[in-house]
């Protein structure tokens, strides 16, 4: 395959409306990934996405670079045969496979439509980059950030040389001790948002997705009506045990209208906090094997962003 | 050193390490003097016998010196309080500075008066950064300015009041921040927002690039950072020492300024005012959090630790860093801790 992109690697919103399918957790392997394909087929004709997103843990079976292609192949083959463009971040599950992402990343862009980018040098992981949507005389009209959430907090530690521990009995924000994203990614989206607002003279509308929650993501649950908490929550939100700070930077930019993550087997919800329509998205592949769904985003020329559920 | 440098690290004169080459500096906090009636002479007492006995290069206030948003009432009233408790720094040439706490705000208590008293170092800092004083104070071997750089940075951070102005201050209500259910944060406290924590990041960052080192510093500020409440709630991990007798007023939100501290790897230590009664202090990866229990007799508080943060770094051996919580209870009779000599 082909290194090079045979699509524009700009989108275009020429309708009223840009449409992204994400979906999250595929969890695709050799064994469900053709039942995968079909449905995602399915999705897509239902929503009719102009860009779908892949937001981490896509694959379970990524040891070398051949299996991720095979599998990569079946499930992507609904989007390429339509023509679709597509982009992807990676998640908790994808990095613990073997394959390191680096690599994979490779894979992924080797195939028609993807528009992932191994990103920013100054910000850590692989794959935090952001693509323009412009309007029909490119000019851009809103711009979708891609972060990578990395894995447990283990590796926060060890890249750091941490000589203690991130892991305590009482963390602030949930035991499960996860990476997140990290302070300088924060500033990844911090200096690429004022630079957009310098060169264009005006703050471009935008969306940040990523894998693993944020800490703020937290407080919709536990504060319901005040952040008018739509869907289901039906167990804790699992975040980033060190606090990155994305959330205060995407506040004081204001720029940012949505933020979204995954990792959840059974949560669904999304509200608005601090003027953000935030949420956590379901799994696509749930432990029994069983198919969820995802969620289409709908943004429109001045950068609103409505978010609907598509079933699988 | 380029003109970004020059200009961040400015200062109204150098401020460099004692003969000994090592450089303390005290950070004391909450003198809460109340506007009606004078401020309790104790408080000049304690920190007085604090400086003699600890001989610090630096004095940091760390927020609260008023217990009112207006101040004292008048400029004047406020320029002779400073002269009074800060007369000892003044007249031995011991640098001193401050930042603002929740209680005192700028326009209740006007730093240019502070910047008329030669010895203080407090600065206004980069007007594009949130409130009112953000700035870093770069510490200079004993002989002086040099080209290899600072011995140590102290970087003195506005923590603001409350989430609901955090909020207003950018353009949202106070309402879209403020929840009825927050966890470790009793009444919504805001702290050091993201782009404070993004001006440490860069100057951090340049510092590194020119002298071709990371910079040693202790971050200083009133209200904490979130990660202190750690400190308490995990007090064997964190090998906690000090009171604890009070929820630590941590912030609702988190913009990552021990994050950026970590992912940098250039601070010692973080210290907090805040909470009068707490001297906790403990380590989390890498950096220790540590509250300085209040100094202040006009407002609630524990003799059992009265003092501050004794912070030393040394110019000879960047890799040396000594801590501690010093206690007016050591220096002073229990009778004039108790107002009874007045």
């Amino acid at each position: 395959m082909n290194e090079k992109l045979p699509y524009n690697n700009a989108l275009c919103m020429t309708g009223k409306t840009f449409r992204i399918l994400t979906v999250s957790a595929l969890n695709a392997d050799a064994g469900n990934r053709e039942n995968i394909a079909e449905s995602l087929s399915d999705m897509i004709d239902r929503a009719s996405p102009d860009l779908v997103f892949f937001c981490g843990d896509i694959t379970r079976d990524a040891s070398d670079a051949e299996k991720l292609r095979e599998t990569l192949a079946v499930i992507l083959a609904p989007v390429m045969e339509r023509g679709l463009l597509w982009a992807h971040v990676f998640g908790d599950m994808d990095r613990v496979n073997g394959l390191p992402n680096e690599e994979a990343m490779k894979v992924y862009r080797s195939f028609a439509g993807c528009l992932s980018e191994t990103g920013a040098e100054s910000a850590d992981g692989c794959g935090n980059y952001f693509l323009p949507i412009l309007d029909g005389s490119g000019e851009p009209l809103f711009c979708l950030y891609g972060l990578d959430s990395h894995s447990g907090v283990h590796g926060y530690e060890t890249d750091y040389g941490s000589p203690g521990r991130a892991r305590l009995s009482n963390p602030l924000y949930g035991k499960h001790y996860l990476d997140g994203i990290r302070f300088n990614q924060s500033m990844f989206y911090w200096k690429t948002s004022k630079s957009l607002e310098q060169r264009y003279g005006r703050k471009i509308p935008s969306m940040i997705l990523f894998h693993t929650p944020i800490p703020e993501m937290t407080y919709l649950p536990m504060n319901p009506f005040s952040t008018n908490v739509q869907g289901t929550q039906r167990e804790a939100v699992r975040c980033q045990v060190v606090a990155g700070g994305l959330f205060t930077a995407a506040i004081e930019r204001g720029d940012v209208r949505a933020i979204f993550a995954g990792h959840s087997e059974h949560n669904d919800f999304h509200g608005t906090y601090g003027r953000i329509l935030m949420g956590q998205m379901r799994d696509f592949t749930l432990r029994g094997g069983s198919f969820s769904g995802g969620t289409l985003f709908e943004i429109d020329r001045n950068g609103n962003v409505s978010v609907s559920k598509v079933t699988a | 050193m380029n003109d970004y440098l020059s200009g961040a690290l400015e200062t109204k004169f150098p401020l460099c390490c004692g003969e000994d080459g090592k450089f303390r500096v005290l950070c004391v906090s909450d003198f809460h003097a109340q506007p009606e009636e004078r401020w309790d002479p104790r408080l000049k007492l304690s920190l007085e016998a604090l400086i003699r006995a600890h001989r610090p290069n630096l004095v940091f206030i760390a927020g609260d010196l008023c217990h009112e948003e207006e101040g004292l009432g008048s400029d004047e009233k406020l320029r002779e309080y400073l002269a009074d408790v800060m007369e000892l720094c003044e007249t031995e040439k011991i640098a001193w500075a401050h930042v603002p706490g929740n209680h005192d705000r700028e326009d209740g208590i006007p730093p240019h008066i502070f910047e008329e008293f030669p010895m203080c170092l407090s600065r206004r800092g980069n007007a594009e950064l949130s409130g009112y004083g953000t700035y870093a104070i770069p510490v200079w071997p004993h002989g002086g300015e040099t080209a290899d750089g600072p011995v140590c940075m102290v970087w003195a951070f506005d923590s603001h009041t409350g989430v609901g102005r955090y909020a207003e201050r950018i353009g949202l209500r106070p309402e879209e921040l403020e929840l009825p259910n927050i966890r470790f944060s009793f009444d919504g406290y805001d702290s050091v927002n993201f782009n404070q924590a993004a001006w440490y990041w860069e100057l951090s960052e340049a510092l590194e690039k020119e002298y071709g080192r990371k910079i040693p510093g202790v971050m200083l500020m009133h209200a904490p950072p979130a990660e202190h409440f750690l400190i308490p709630t995990n007090p064997w991990q964190t090998e906690m020492s000090g009171e604890f007798d009070e929820a630590v007023g941590g912030a609702l939100l988190n913009s990552g300024l021990f994050a950026a501290a970590y992912e940098r790897g250039d601070i010692r230590e973080i210290v907090s005012g805040h909470d009068h009664i707490n001297s906790i202090s403990g380590m989390y990866m890498g950096i220790r959090l540590t509250e300085d229990a209040g100094l202040g007799f006009d407002v609630y508080g524990d003799n059992r630790i009265r003092g501050g943060r004794l912070m030393e770094f040394s110019e000879t051996d960047p890799a040396h860093y000594e801590t501690c919580h010093v206690y007016i209870k050591d220096l002073l009779t229990p009778d004039e801790i108790a107002g009874k000599n007045a």
